[in-house]
């Protein structure tokens, strides 16, 4: 099939889920951590109906790129949001929950890329000098939480208090460690020593990329009021860092989190108006690369690399279980009868799909299988196991309140849109 | 339509602009030229945002001039394409088509929906004289030019004086093309509305149907003049009726589907303008139909018949205003500079000749139809300006003449180049003399308000 066709078919299908999930009636039918796009990518890829297969990824390329690019802006743009900022620095100061969310991200890291490590040499498919890299990719990928799961449990069941906003932080902590984490990761060659001049540079070029174009289009936007200019600012700008990004073989999704740090920072009036007017595009955005990963992922290519997949989400697992009571037990102010909340964290979530799509996409074969793969499984495992975990673990510390769900708008202060 | 509240920026802002527009060019020209991309397809992504980025700035700091955006989005398109930075080669231009279908669906969509079956009615007669008018005279002036001009044009010294009288046709009927792109373009940058915009509007889009009917019966006629051994033959004009009936019948048909849609309270217009300006283009260009009648049509048929179209134009006009960013800019990357270097000559005689044959057809066609005195005094400007629809009849010569239509093609780009660029210029400055345009737009600070 023709691509482009292709393409658009996946989109009309997410944007159909997306109206069911989201539209009228049906609000909040969607799974949780809106793992149904995955479902029906799968549904649509070569293990389902075959109307897709792995190879396709390599035709979208530049779609692909583009949105995980934009997705990785708006993490970027609320992570900068005063809300958090303050509750981090000024109203919570004792108990930096996003810094607790950069912890169990390296945490996990360290743990996956050890796991993957040992289960690649065991297997012997991949050079020794490559394991480290596919270790620390998959660390990299599987290093944040949902934050999906937390609008989720919001919306639905009316969830609010210290512990919910610190889940949220936390989540936001590891993705952004995650985000950041791939500047000097992509610069590992995988089939040879990488000399570290190299590393610090291509490390240095998304961060200097984002960052100044960042600032320019800041500035750009404090002046230009209109929509339609302001749109093609803030696209080109995005486009722009992606695409030289790209280039230069620096980490695409790093350009493009810092650059939406730097605008999204303040109360300023434009920088309110571009909230407003980027809002409604992150879930058109994100659902049609949900459906596009699990379309492409193929586990007959990765082989038994599967093995590494299995073992890469394990270890997540055994960190977050270990990690995640600590964590809920700050926030609540009490640790007992907390001992499972660690499940509630166990969903990984958009961070790591988005992150995996990357490399993905620029990696095809083996190794991009696996990364894809590996971020497919968990957030389909933490969808299976973390909803009901993160509601009984709310439950405990008297967070829910499920008659408030009809009426109370998600706090999350990204302005929220059904279109 | 949104309520326009916001102005452009002014004062001290411009130069901020200018400090990130050359900010944007250095950094594209340094990696065009020490990090070149063996991918077309990803060199796509940095190209679509220098076109928007810089396209967007450079059309900020021509405002104060009053020159169009789409100047300055061709102007960025020339820096960026082959000729000078080289940050969009061939193939990168190739891998952007799919985004010129999208602009060329959503350009005639919403030039359909302008378009009101009353105010049509009313203006037939206008229509008439001044189609009637334009082509003749146009024709024969730039006929009469190209047949004066012939001796310095290389690829017609081996012709035949019937031949050349041929070509000459040929040329002639390419110079009494528009730009239906251009057009919209301008009129929705400015958001202008009043009787030159609405005469403009009418006369541009159907002259594009009145061009496209001449160019097949003419090269229907002048095939045997041209070719050895081949025929008058009525196969094409069938074939040509079977189009614009298809497309109609097509376009009536996509725009009650449309309509059927806005009705049922549908949603999600960018996907569905998406979905249009790809698949829908792909099915019409698959069973040789004309996809700009279509969707022509469509969006007449749309206006026309349903109650829920304002909506449906703000979503156009919207998404409108960002793909022409790209879609001009792609245009200004194809402009061979090189080529109008070596013919500049002979493409200023050209344009010369075709600007006061325009001139003096509008004037005689607006006497004979007793248009309105603004319409008599600035219904010339619009007509300048050729882009797409010229472009796309001059690669149908390479395909029917293989002999000369190449050269031929050439010789229509580098004309097409000054047209391009000072038509629309003219057009805008006839709107601000007029007092159609607005100087305000859609605010961001509007969507605030709209949340809240």
């Amino acid at each position: 099939m023709n691509p482009v066709w292709l393409l658009l078919t996946l989109l009309v299908i997410a944007a159909i889920g997306n109206r069911i999930k989201r539209g009228g009636r049906l609000r909040g039918f969607g799974l949780p951590s809106g793992s149904e796009s995955l479902l029906v990518g799968l549904m649509l890829g070569p293990h389902g109906l075959g109307l897709v297969h792995s190879s396709d990824l390599q035709s979208f390329r530049p779609v692909v790129l583009s949105a995980v690019g934009w997705l990785a802006f708006i993490v970027g743009t609320r992570l900068a949001q005063p809300s958090y900022l303050q509750y981090e620095l000024k109203k919570k100061a004792s108990s930096p929950f996003a810094l607790f969310g950069v912890l169990l991200g390296a945490l996990s890291l360290v743990a996956v890329a050890t796991a993957s490590y040992l289960t690649l040499g065991a297997l012997g498919q991949v050079a020794q000098q490559a394991r480290w890299v596919v270790g620390g990719i998959l660390g990299l990928v599987l290093a944040g939480c949902a934050q999906q799961l937390v609008d989720w449990v919001r919306q639905r069941y009316g969830a609010s208090g210290t512990v919910t906003d610190a889940l949220q932080s936390v989540a936001l902590g590891g993705g952004t460690f995650a985000l950041l984490g791939m500047a000097p990761l992509v610069a590992l060659d995988l089939g040879g020593a990488t000399s570290p001049r190299r590393i610090l540079i291509v490390a240095l070029v998304p961060i200097v990329l984002g960052g100044s174009f960042g600032l320019i289009v800041r500035g750009l936007l404090r002046a230009e009021a209109r929509i339609a200019e302001s749109w093609a600012l803030l696209l080109g700008s995005l486009l722009f860092i992606v695409g030289l990004a790209q280039r230069l073989g620096a980490s695409v999704v790093t350009g493009a989190f810092v650059a939406g740090w730097i605008l999204g920072r303040g109360r300023a009036p434009h920088v309110r108006e571009m909230r407003a007017m980027i809002a409604p595009a992150e879930s058109s955005v994100l659902l049609p690369v949900l459906v596009i990963a699990g379309a492409t992922v193929d586990v007959d290519l990765a082989g038994r690399l599967v093995a590494v997949a299995v073992v890469a989400v394990a270890a997540r697992v055994a960190v977050h279980l270990l990690c995640g009571p600590l964590i809920v037990g700050l926030a609540a102010g009490k640790l007992g009868g907390l001992y499972k909340s660690g499940l509630a964290l166990v969903s990984s979530g958009e961070v790591a799909v988005i992150i995996a799509m990357a490399y993905a996409t620029l990696h095809t074969g083996r190794i991009g299988q696996l990364v894809l793969l590996t971020s497919i499984a968990s957030a389909l495992l933490g969808e299976v196991i973390a909803p009901s975990a993160l509601k009984r673990t709310l439950a405990n510390v008297g967070e829910l309140r499920p008659d408030l769900r009809s009426s109370q708008p998600p706090p999350a202060p990204l302005i929220r849109s059904n279109s | 339509m949104s309520v326009p509240t916001a102005t452009p920026p002014r004062g001290s802002s411009l130069a901020w602009q200018g400090v990130a527009l050359i900010v944007c060019v250095a950094v594209a020209g340094t990696a065009a030229q020490r990090f070149p991309s063996s991918s077309s397809q990803l060199n796509a992504i940095v190209a679509v945002g220098y076109l928007l980025y810089a396209g967007t700035l450079a059309a900020n700091l021509l405002e104060p001039l009053r020159l169009p955006h789409l100047t300055a989005y061709i102007l960025v398109g020339i820096v960026g394409g082959p000729s000078v930075l080289n940050l969009m080669d061939g193939r990168t231009l190739d891998t952007l088509t799919p985004i010129s279908s999208l602009a060329i669906s959503l350009i005639a969509l919403a030039g359909g929906l302008e378009l009101e079956f009353n105010e049509l009615r009313r203006a037939v007669a206008s229509l008439w004289w001044t189609n009637f008018c334009n082509t003749l005279l146009v024709t024969l002036a730039a006929g009469g030019a190209f047949l004066v001009l012939a001796p310095y044009l290389p690829f017609t010294r081996g012709l035949s004086l019937t031949a050349r009288g041929a070509v000459a046709l040929i040329w002639g009927i390419i110079a009494s093309s528009r730009s239906p792109s251009a057009t919209l373009a301008v009129l929705s940058q400015t958001g202008a509305r009043g009787t030159l915009s609405r005469w403009t509007l009418q006369f541009v889009m159907s002259s594009d149907i009145v061009v496209v009917v001449c160019m097949t019966f003419v090269l229907a006629v002048v095939r045997p003049f041209l070719i050895e051994g081949s025929e008058f033959s009525l196969a094409r004009l069938t074939a040509m009726a079977h189009e614009l009936f298809g497309s109609i019948c097509l376009g009536v048909a996509l725009g009650l589907m449309l309509a059927a849609y806005l009705r049922l309270g549908g949603k999600q217009f960018l996907l569905l303008l998406l979905v249009l300006g790809f698949v829908a283009t792909d099915l019409l260009s698959y069973v040789q139909f004309d996809s700009l009648l279509a969707f022509l049509v469509a969006g007449a048929t749309v206006r026309n018949f349903s109650r829920d179209s304002a909506a449906f134009r703000d979503s156009v006009f919207k998404t409108s205003g960002v793909v022409f960013v790209v879609f001009f800019g792609v245009a200004g990357a194809h402009l061979d500079l090189p080529l109008l270097h070596k013919v500049w000559g002979v493409a200023i005689s050209f344009f010369i000749v075709r600007f006061l044959a325009s001139v003096l057809a509008t004037r005689i066609a607006n006497q004979l139809a007793k248009e309105p005195p603004v319409i008599k005094r600035w219904a010339w400007a619009p007509l300048v300006s050729q882009a797409g629809l010229t472009l796309a009849l001059a690669a149908t010569l390479t395909r029917e003449f293989p002999a000369i239509g190449e050269s031929l093609r050439s010789l229509v780009i580098a004309t097409v180049a000054m047209n391009e660029i000072i038509g629309p210029i003219l057009f805008k400055i006839a709107l601000d003399r007029t007092r159609e345009t607005r100087q305000k737009m859609p605010s961001r600070s509007d969507l605030l308000e709209t949340v809240a």
